[in-house]
């Protein structure tokens, strides 16, 4: 059973429109959603929030359709995202105190351990935190009833790297000891390197590309040669190519090829996911 | 039911944040009865600034967002809203009258002070009820507008309605005899109220419901 399954989905909103014939997200696993701006990113994750409604389509999360089984469905998510909605004048407390009679597994020890490992002060107003503060206080919400499926919008945006590097810890240990599934919508692409099992990367509201990180990172390749060598059965295999003065610099989505066919006159790196995304974002212009 | 609760508390604190302002309309209450003629002007003005402040506080923390986080729907987020005006505008009425009736020796006419009492509960649940299913289809800004003549309208009946109660004795057609009871007239207002009331509900339903929370 998947986290997410959606087929068919379409949202139009101005002259922006999300196309998604499908997707899934597997279960267990952190899937990183990565896109530029307006891409697309926050509009998924709130029709999987149903802030916003489809247009067509269908949504499955946790193996059901979001409409029918509406309320079991929402009690096993935990999201967080650029707007919460809470009443930024109340205190922490209050405000857990107001959200928790919501969740039947809500876990008052656990919120608590989660406060003082982000050293949040519970006395402290909403407004009167650091926009990374709160941004763990939001990402505490989303994880004090243990939800099995993680809903986050831009998550570590604007969290320092000690925080960024508490919170991709957690997500670790969820997705790890309790089989929590996370989808993980980001442009910081440093972040779903360290973690994420799966990544689909979406662009002017459809998906270019998916797959699992680690064969994406393993296949894809920035190649650099002299610009000789870049006949047309060459630059077939390449996604993206920038020329200098030097040479070319190339993105292939399958290196081993590009070796059989330019042997060791080119220099072969390791391309970064932000590489991969670039690359196959400009492959589409 | 405990979902329609949890989500009046939620509402109850947020108007705690405001506490200057119920505190000073605890004393204005109070003191009201020493001149219970302004009971009516009171209680409007109280339903007003407390509905109009729950509407304030969804749009300025887009409550919205936290509601599609929750495990509720937005029927409940609908009946909640409604049962939290209706309980208020209940609640404050009967505070309303027990101050007009340890004040009634200052007086003239006891059952068109309640009368009038009736009208303004009828118009607090039709004036909440509206500017809450209009905040779903419209800005806060515009409907802040509607709201505030509305207001107006209902501070010069208000007045107007008061000078009858002074002038009551004197209006031959309007004092009641003691046989003669103001309870179908109450009735009226009543069933008017909650129609109206019913429709701002349902319409707030239909507004809300299939709603798409873009900003």
């Amino acid at each position: 059973m998947n986290a997410i399954e959606i087929t068919n989905l379409t949202k139009t909103l101005g002259s922006f429109q999300l196309r998604l014939p499908k997707m899934t997200v597997q279960r267990g696993l952190i899937t990183g959603f990565i896109g530029q701006n307006g891409s697309g990113k926050t509009t998924t994750i709130k029709l999987l929030m149903n802030m916003l409604f489809a247009d067509t389509g269908q949504i499955n999360i946790l193996g059901k359709d979001i409409n029918d089984n509406f309320l079991s469905t929402k009690q096993q998510i935990g999201y967080a995202g650029d707007k919460m909605g809470f009443t930024e004048r109340l205190t922490l407390k209050q405000i857990a105190y107001t959200i928790s009679p919501f969740f039947e597994q809500w876990d008052d020890d656990l919120f608590s351990r989660y406060i003082k490992r982000f050293h949040l002060d519970l006395h402290k107003r909403y407004s009167e935190l650091s926009k990374g503060m709160k941004q763990q206080f939001d990402l505490i919400i989303a994880l004090a009833h243990h939800p099995q499926l993680l809903l986050l919008d831009e998550p570590t945006a604007n969290l320092d790297p000690l925080a960024r590097d508490e919170l991709l810890e957690i997500l670790r240990e969820l997705t790890a000891n309790e089989n929590v599934s996370v989808f993980f919508s980001t442009h910081i692409t440093s972040d779903l390197e360290k973690i994420a099992d799966y990544i689909i990367f979406l662009h002017q509201g459809t998906i270019i590309m998916e797959g699992d990180k680690d064969d994406l990172l393993e296949n894809h390749r920035l190649i650099k040669g002299k610009t000789a060598h870049l006949v047309p059965e060459v630059e077939d295999l390449f996604l993206h190519i920038s020329r200098n003065q030097f040479g070319f610099e190339a993105l292939t989505a399958n290196w081993r090829q590009a070796y059989d066919v330019l042997g060791d006159e080119a220099i072969y790196d390791k391309a970064s996911l932000e590489d991969v995304f670039i690359g196959y974002v400009q492959n589409q212009r | 039911m405990s979902t329609i609760l949890s989500l009046c508390r939620l509402d109850f604190y947020k108007l705690l944040l405001y506490r200057r302002m119920i505190a000073a309309m605890l004393i204005i209450s109070v003191l009201s009865a020493v001149v219970p003629a302004w009971i009516p002007f009171i209680y409007i003005v109280s339903v007003y600034m407390i509905g109009v402040t729950l509407i304030a506080f969804d749009e300025q923390y887009k409550s919205n967002y936290l509601y599609c986080t929750l495990p509720i729907t937005r029927q409940q987020v609908i009946a909640a809203r409604f049962f939290l005006y209706f309980i208020l505008a209940l609640g404050l009425f009967v505070g309303y009258s027990v101050l007009t009736i340890i004040g009634q020796s200052k007086l003239p006419a006891l059952d068109m002070q309640f009368l009038l009492l009736g009208i303004c509960f009828a118009f607090n649940l039709i004036f909440v009820g509206l500017t809450q299913a209009l905040c779903f289809r419209f800005k806060f800004s515009t409907v802040r507008i509607i709201a505030i003549i509305g207001y107006l309208i209902a501070l010069v009946t208000m007045s107007t309605s008061g000078a009858m109660v002074q002038q009551a004795p004197k209006l031959s057609g309007i004092v009641l005899d003691a046989n003669q009871s103001m309870l179908p007239l109450w009735g009226i207002i009543l069933i008017i109220a909650l129609v109206v009331f019913g429709f701002c509900y349902w319409l707030s339903q239909k507004l809300y419901l299939h709603k798409d929370f873009v900003d």
